[in-house]
């Protein structure tokens, strides 16, 4: 696929292809357009030329209301910021996505309940995001993330705002839950130490993609 | 750890109930405060609303007749078109229908009415014209009302209070209560009030004289319909001939129809054959009829009424809007996250919609309640101006009626949802937090400003237009100014869309101060580009400016006419009229006898005297006064606006086919000078010549003047209705007023100074209520202009968090909001004072003109404009400065 | 004799209801010419001129012209009837007509009862007017025309045997009939006063047309149907009070299909007891009265009909027994009424009585008809009649 922003192009045929399971690190300088990529790959953003597809889904082919709900089913999104729902505890946060998808309360309950057991967050279900901390967000943030078996995650660096302890779980936790899963990840990073948790890493230089190993 | 895939099951509205329940209310339980605050003021619109609806019905429900006291309605009513009806109508009408005991329309009832308005005796120096309240008397045959009791299942029978008092005496009470001149029958709800038993005495002026009434029982009713109100009086026909001067004279005649004609075609049969059958003794109207001329009377006023208050309404909606518009900014955050995590752009729209619903429900429920309660009050107010100006009525209270309640709540509602369409537009539009967290702007495309400038400037010029279009007219005369009032509407709108443009050039202006001062420059260079938010804080300023500034100068205009009409009209030393004439259908007379003392007295070295009646013209009804016009004339009394081209009308040896009419009757029925129009009297239709045409501000229904001599013929009576004394030089005017009060006690005498205050209080009255609403309006724009503040400080976190990085103070930023504020709010102001002049014109010159028919001298009222001028800005830049102040704590975008 | 309806005066105060017989051993005080409050008293050995002694008397207190009636139409249909006019003046001659309204007057009222009965299906309606003398009722001096609201009763063109009768009941039904009397009027009482009790200024004047051919029109809802039939009229004039023991009476009018008329009232005192001013009397077919005592018949009933809208329970059917003039010998009749529910509520007057049509059988055959009034069964009378 290719993107242009104004007349300056940010992806220049950039083709790009994730087996289920597999743990894609993506770095490179700023303003090379690994960010750009990823909202592509998110369905967030539309690439001038050419496709994506998820499962044999084609996000381009599709419209905003039609992305959202694919979204909803097979991606999953952690931000540098955590973005966690603010009004909502934490078990409501891990619920949420499943709510979206209409699942029965007492389902809901068991999946995130297990996931947040999974991630150590099970002692502060009820908490509310104004009480934790960088590195427990994060976590829920995860749990939030996997709670409905998405295709892929997009985690956009997830370690960008937090010490070097907490970096470190998080980096494990994606690295097995990923695996157990069986979702592919696709992280966008600066740090070696997070590319090193992926089985691939791809560099973005000026809008060209360069496959590093993997 | 391995979890299955999960299918979607998701629906929109399923979704939205999700966003409702888990966001939204949370919200509001987490900020209660905020919550409660939008809901009072949605409900402070709606309540006004309603109070003034509910004030408005109850005014004219007040007004019915007198079969609704027998909890029936008349199916048609006969009246002479002039004058009263002589009583030797009924046997007329008995014979010319010649019903068989087996016709179809055996079975009408006749009743025969003689109706009186009065008043109590004044007790002291007591309040002005129609403080006293007035009390209709009903004459009406007793023995044949005996019918309707049995018929309608009454309670208690009409004698049973005599005939239980008479037990002792065996019995005979109908007998001697027929024999009685002064028995009277009240309501349950006066003898509560005033404490009134069988046997007490009831003093009240009628025409000249007071007169002792005795209480000879309670008017019976039903236990299911409401009781009589407590201004009505019954007494038996022929006592109350007499007691009136009306001695073989009738008010009216209601007629019942039998049960198989009070429909369809067997209906309009009888009423044909009814009328047939009264012929050219009197006129024949159904029963809605009279409702209808109430209704059409104060039709002008009412609808005057009706707009200021759904002004309050669409005050409401303006709140709501700003409000949801910045709860949209500050849950952007969330917004967005939501639209990362696969919430599509209509569930969000949908959840935003149900919270303006949400509010509106609540608004509207609170806003009910608040318009019931506050209708009590406004009812007293509407009900002494239609008391005063239109016709007798005693409203106590006003009741919930479900219908308008109804029609608020659903108001309320649906103009909640309607604010909240926009931002919850804008909300569906916020991008997914990956896009949003890089500051792709706050989504929604600002519209086209050459797009706007062109529609504001095409609804300008739209207004213009419709300024010039004529009224609808309404059967009976009645006007109501349609291309006025869209006009207006139209007006505001285009001035307030182009207040937005005006704001760039306020900040350019505002630049060439700001070279020294940081917060002066920062806050100018945000106007420099104005948001929309912006524009829309300073639309509603405007709008609220400039018709609070309208209402000022037709206020203004209003009291500066009526008072140059006053001091040209009263020129007389003592003006006297019957004590009973507290409302405007009272038409009590002072006998000639009385009349002939008076003008005779040597205190007085001239006088004259009017009679007035009221007579059906042209589907409504209008006045005829007599007077001499050569006194009139003479001392200047006339406000010409065509002037009699010949002294001939001023002479009563040839003004007999001759008339001047009001301002009023020559707009309500499109005559001029030189028309010629044909006044039905008693002693059938005379033939009159307009030739002149004069100011009343009196009068809205249209008045035609006569000869006073011409008109007491006509009429057959010699009384007079009021009388105008000029006192010989050095003669004390109050003392002459204290003589004739002392020795006329059911006369009411006004000095001229008096009188003059009199006029002007009950025009002011008028205008108390659009006094609130104006004040109301001001403060809620106010209001706005804080919340959009406050949304568009919470817009700008980056920039806050900068300015405090740079090391300004919370104060300089303060300032900052404050300067942003002001000059918003001078913008406003500055557009609203000059569109309020424009609109203060089109008021004066289209809707009151077309509406009343009334020409006023414009007046422009400097210091209210000046104040309104200079108190919006201050109080503008001082709410600014408050949320500046608070504003400056809010929380940026770090979170910790 | 009618009796009936001062009651219905039930505010105003009542008025004596005249004897039609003089039973045997029944002496009453002797007649003043006056009452206590102004109103003349009818005086034996009047002489009536007609038709001007049909029309009103101003000059006595109380006045009725009571009518009842059957009717027939062509399809078997079968109608009783009552239409009745009273006049009651509130203030004495020599006050009357001093100053005051001529269109509303306040010396004199009318009352108006009418009730229809439709006999195949058993439906009774009836309806009260009050009205005030003047434009709302009035009643001719000079011959018979008396008209409360729009019914009316008036001779044909001055006439002494024909008259008319318009009423309507409410809007639901309405009769309007031409009246021929097939007897002449019949005077009854001793030299023609009638007297019902002992009291010296209780007597009346009582004019009776017993027998009248009736032909004309019945309304009911919409149905218009022409009627055939026979009425019997009354006409009373009186100023008298009534006395303190009577409880109400019972009272029967008679029309045999041999041309013979029967008219019988019996008053009850409070104890239960048959007063002794009560009386019977036969007409015969040129008009002659034959009068017979207290004692000399005899009013029984069978059984008993309880309204349920009053609570009152009137003794129906009724049992006479009674000698007749002619074999001398005693016969027995039932009036049986053609429909139990003919009671008149009294919702203007307040003093509900039963006034029904009849059949009269002798030994199971059926051999007249009749209108029977059963008065004083509801309670207020006795404080109404006072």
């Amino acid at each position: 696929m290719s993107r242009k922003y104004d007349l300056s192009p940010v992806l220049r045929d950039v083709s790009l292809r994730l087996f289920s399971g597999e743990r894609l690190a993506l770095t490179g300088p700023s303003g090379s357009g690994k960010t750009t990529l990823l909202n592509c790959l998110g369905g967030i953003d539309r690439p001038d030329s050419g496709s994506v597809l998820i499962g044999g889904e084609d996000l381009t082919r599709i419209d905003g209301e039609e992305l959202a709900m694919l979204r909803r089913r097979k991606i999953g999104n952690v931000f540098q910021f955590f973005h966690l729902l603010p009004t909502l505890s934490v078990r409501e946060n891990v619920e949420f996505p499943l709510l979206l998808l209409g699942v029965a309360p007492a389902q809901r309950r068991e999946r995130a309940g297990s996931l947040l057991e999974r991630v150590k967050m099970g002692h502060r279900a009820e908490a509310l995001p104004s009480r934790l901390s960088g590195g427990e967000m994060q976590r829920c943030a995860i749990a939030r993330a996997l709670v409905h078996s998405p295709r892929v995650i997009l985690a956009d660096e997830p370690t960008g705002n937090l010490d070097s302890v907490n970096s470190a779980n998080i980096l494990e936790l994606l690295q097995e839950l990923s695996g157990e899963m069986e979702t592919a990840l696709v992280l966008v990073t600066h740090s070696e130490e997070a590319a090193r948790i992926c089985q691939r890493e791809v560099r973005m230089r000026d809008g060209v993609l360069e496959e590093v190993r993997g | 750890m391995n979890l299955k895939p999960v299918e979607d099951r998701g629906g929109t509205a399923r979704v939205s109930g999700v966003l409702l329940r888990q966001f939204t209310l949370r919200h509001w339980r987490g900020q209660p405060l905020r919550a409660l605050l939008l809901v009072l003021l949605l409900s402070l619109g709606v309540a006004v609303f309603l109070s003034i609806r509910l004030a408005n019905r109850a005014a004219v429900a007040s007004f019915t007749n007198f079969a609704s006291v027998l909890s029936t309605q008349a199916d048609a009513t006969i009246g002479a078109p002039a004058g009263l009806l002589p009583d030797s109508v009924l046997e007329t009408l008995r014979q010319n229908m010649a019903v068989k005991g087996t016709d179809i329309s055996a079975g009408m009832e006749l009743i025969p009415i003689v109706e009186v308005v009065c008043a109590p005796p004044r007790s002291g120096e007591d309040g002005g014209i129609g403080a006293r309240g007035s009390f209709t008397l009903i004459g009406v045959d007793l023995v044949a009302l005996q019918n309707f009791a049995a018929d309608q299942k009454m309670e208690r029978r009409w004698f049973e209070e005599a005939s239980q008092a008479d037990e002792q005496n065996g019995g005979g009470a109908l007998g001697r209560l027929l024999g009685r001149r002064n028995a009277v029958y009240c309501s349950g709800k006066l003898a509560a009030k005033e404490g009134l038993r069988v046997g007490s005495l009831l003093v009240l002026v009628v025409n000249d004289q007071p007169v002792s009434l005795e209480i000879a029982g309670i008017i019976p009713g039903r236990s299911d319909q409401p009781e009589s109100p407590a201004g009505l009086l019954v007494m038996d026909l022929p006592a109350l001939q007499e007691l009136s001067g009306k001695v073989g004279l009738l008010d009216r005649i209601e007629c019942l129809f039998p049960k198989g004609a009070r429909q369809g075609a067997s209906r309009d049969a009888l009423l044909t054959r009814l009328r047939a059958a009264v012929g050219e003794a009197g006129s024949v109207r159904t029963g809605e009829s009279r409702l209808a001329a109430a209704e059409l009377m104060t039709r002008g006023f009412r609808l005057n009424l009706t707009i200021l208050s759904l002004l309050a309404l669409l005050v409401g909606l303006y709140l709501i809007f700003q409000a949801l518009d910045a709860a949209v900014v500050r849950r952007r955050s969330e917004i967005a996250v939501l639209r990362a995590l696969g919430v599509r752009g209509s569930e969000v729209r949908r959840a935003w919609l149900w919270e303006a619903a949400l509010l509106g429900v609540a608004g509207g429920a609170v806003g009910v309640l608040g318009g019931w309660a506050l209708a009590q009050g406004t009812v007293r107010a509407v009900s002494q101006t239609v008391n005063s100006l239109y016709y007798a009525n005693n409203t106590e209270a006003a009741g919930l009626h479900p219908g308008e309640a109804a029609g608020a709540f659903l108001l309320a509602v649906g103009c909640s949802v309607l604010a909240g369409w926009f931002p919850a537009k804008r909300a569906a539009a916020t991008p997914p937090a990956q896009l949003w967290a890089q500051g792709a702007g706050p989504g929604g495309a600002e519209a086209d400003s050459a797009l706007r400038t062109w529609v504001g400037c095409g609804l300008l010029f739209g207004a213009v237009g419709l300024a010039f279009c004529s009224p609808l007219t309404f059967s009976g005369g009645s006007r109501f100014a349609l291309g006025g009032y869209l006009s207006a509407f139209f007006g505001v709108i285009g001035a307030g869309i182009l207040a937005g443009d005006s704001l760039r050039l306020v900040a350019w202006l505002a630049a060439r101060f700001s070279r020294h001062s940081a917060p002066r420059q920062l806050a100018q260079s945000h106007l420099r580009v104005p948001t929309s938010r912006h524009r829309w804080a300073a639309a509603g300023l405007l709008c609220a400016v400039s018709m609070t500034g309208g209402m000022s100068v037709l206020v203004g205009s209003f009291e500066r006419s009526v008072s140059e009409w006053i001091a040209h009209l009263l020129q007389a030393d003592v003006y006297l009229t019957s004590d009973s004439n507290q409302a405007a259908t009272a038409y009590n007379r002072i006998s000639s006898s009385s009349w002939r003392k008076i003008t005779s007295d040597p205190a007085v070295s001239d006088w004259d005297a009017m009679l007035l009646v009221p007579v059906e013209f042209g589907g409504g009804s209008i006045r005829v006064a007599g007077t001499s016009l050569d006194f009139y004339q003479r001392r200047r009394q006339f406000s010409w606006l065509k002037e009699p081209l010949s002294a001939e009308v001023f002479d009563r040896k040839q003004n007999e086919g001759r008339c001047v009419v009001s301002e009023s009757f020559a707009e309500r029925f499109r005559v001029g000078r030189g028309a010629r129009i044909r006044l039905p009297t008693p002693k059938g239709e005379r033939a009159l010549e307009i030739e002149g045409i004069y100011t009343d501000y009196g009068d809205d229904q249209g008045i035609v003047m006569v000869e006073r001599g011409h008109l007491q013929e006509w009429f057959g009576t010699s009384a007079v209705s009021s009388l105008s004394l000029v006192l010989k030089a050095g003669e004390d005017p109050e003392a002459v007023r204290a003589q004739m009060r002392a020795s006329h006690p059911g006369l009411a005498v006004f000095t001229n100074v008096h009188l003059r205050g009199e006029v002007m209080r009950i025009f002011r009255q008028t205008f108390a209520i659009t006094y609130a609403l104006e004040a109301i309006g001001v403060a809620v724009a106010l209001a706005g202009l804080g919340i959009t503040l406050a949304s568009i400080l919470a817009e700008r976190r980056a920039e806050l968090t900068t300015l405090r990085a740079l090391g300004m103070s919370r104060t300089g930023i303060a300032g900052v909001a404050a300067w942003e504020g002001a000059i918003l709010a001078l913008g406003g102001t500055a557009g609203g004072l000059i569109s309020s002049l424009g609109l203060g014109a089109l008021l004066i010159f289209v809707i009151n003109k077309q509406t009343f028919g009334w020409t006023l001298q414009p007046a422009i009222p400097l210091r209210a404009l000046l104040l309104l001028g200079v108190v919006v800005p201050v109080s503008g830049a001082a709410v600014a400065w408050v949320v500046g102040r608070y504003g400056a704590e809010l929380p940026s975008d770090v979170t910790k | 004799m009618k009796i009936s309806l001062p009651l219905l005066f039930a505010i105003a105060s009542a008025w004596g209801y005249p004897l039609a017989a003089a039973p045997v051993n029944f002496l009453p005080q002797p007649l003043l010419k006056e009452t206590e409050d102004g109103f003349r008293v009818p005086q034996p050995g009047y002489q009536f001129v007609f038709p001007r002694d049909h029309g009103s008397h101003p000059d006595f207190k109380v006045e009725w012209w009571y009518l009842t009636g059957h009717l027939f139409g062509p399809d078997k249909e079968r109608f009783g009837f009552q239409a009745t006019f009273f006049r009651k003046a509130n203030t004495p001659p020599r006050e009357q007509g001093s100053g005051g309204s001529k269109t509303f007057r306040s010396d004199e009222v009318f009352l108006f009862h009418a009730a229809l009965l439709e006999v195949e299906s058993g439906r009774f309606i009836h309806t009260e007017r009050l009205a005030r003398s003047g434009w709302d009722a009035n009643a001719s001096s000079s011959g018979l025309s008396v008209r409360v609201g729009e019914a009316r009763l008036s001779a044909v063109d001055g006439q002494e045997d024909r008259f008319t009768l318009d009423a309507s009941i409410r809007a639901e039904a309405g009769f309007s009939l031409k009246l021929e009397a097939q007897k002449p009027v019949v005077v009854f009482g001793k030299d023609g006063v009638s007297r019902k009790g002992e009291s010296a200024t209780a007597a009346s004047w009582y004019l009776t047309f017993p027998r009248m051919q009736a032909r004309g029109e019945v309304r009911v809802k919409e149905r218009l149907i022409p009627v055939e039939g026979l009425v019997w009229m009354d006409h009373e004039i009186s100023s008298s009070q009534l006395t303190e023991e009577q409880a109400g009476w019972d009272w029967a009018g008679i029309q045999f299909e041999d041309g013979r008329e029967i008219m019988v009232y019996r008053l009850r005192r409070k104890d239960g007891a048959t007063d002794s001013a009560s009386a019977l009397s036969w007409v015969d077919r040129e008009g002659k009265a034959t009068y017979y005592g207290a004692s000399e018949f005899q009013w029984e009933t069978n059984g008993v009909w309880r309204s349920s809208e009053s609570g009152a329970k009137y003794p129906l059917p009724v049992r006479l027994k009674a000698p007749d003039p002619v074999t001398g010998s005693l016969v027995e009749w039932i009036l049986e009424p053609l429909s139990n529910q003919q009671e008149l509520d009294g919702a203007v007057s307040g003093v509900p009585y039963w006034e029904g049509a009849c059949r009269v059988l002798r030994e199971g055959r059926e051999v007249g008809s009749a209108y029977v009034e059963l008065t004083g069964y509801a309670g207020a009378l006795g404080r109404a009649l006072r």
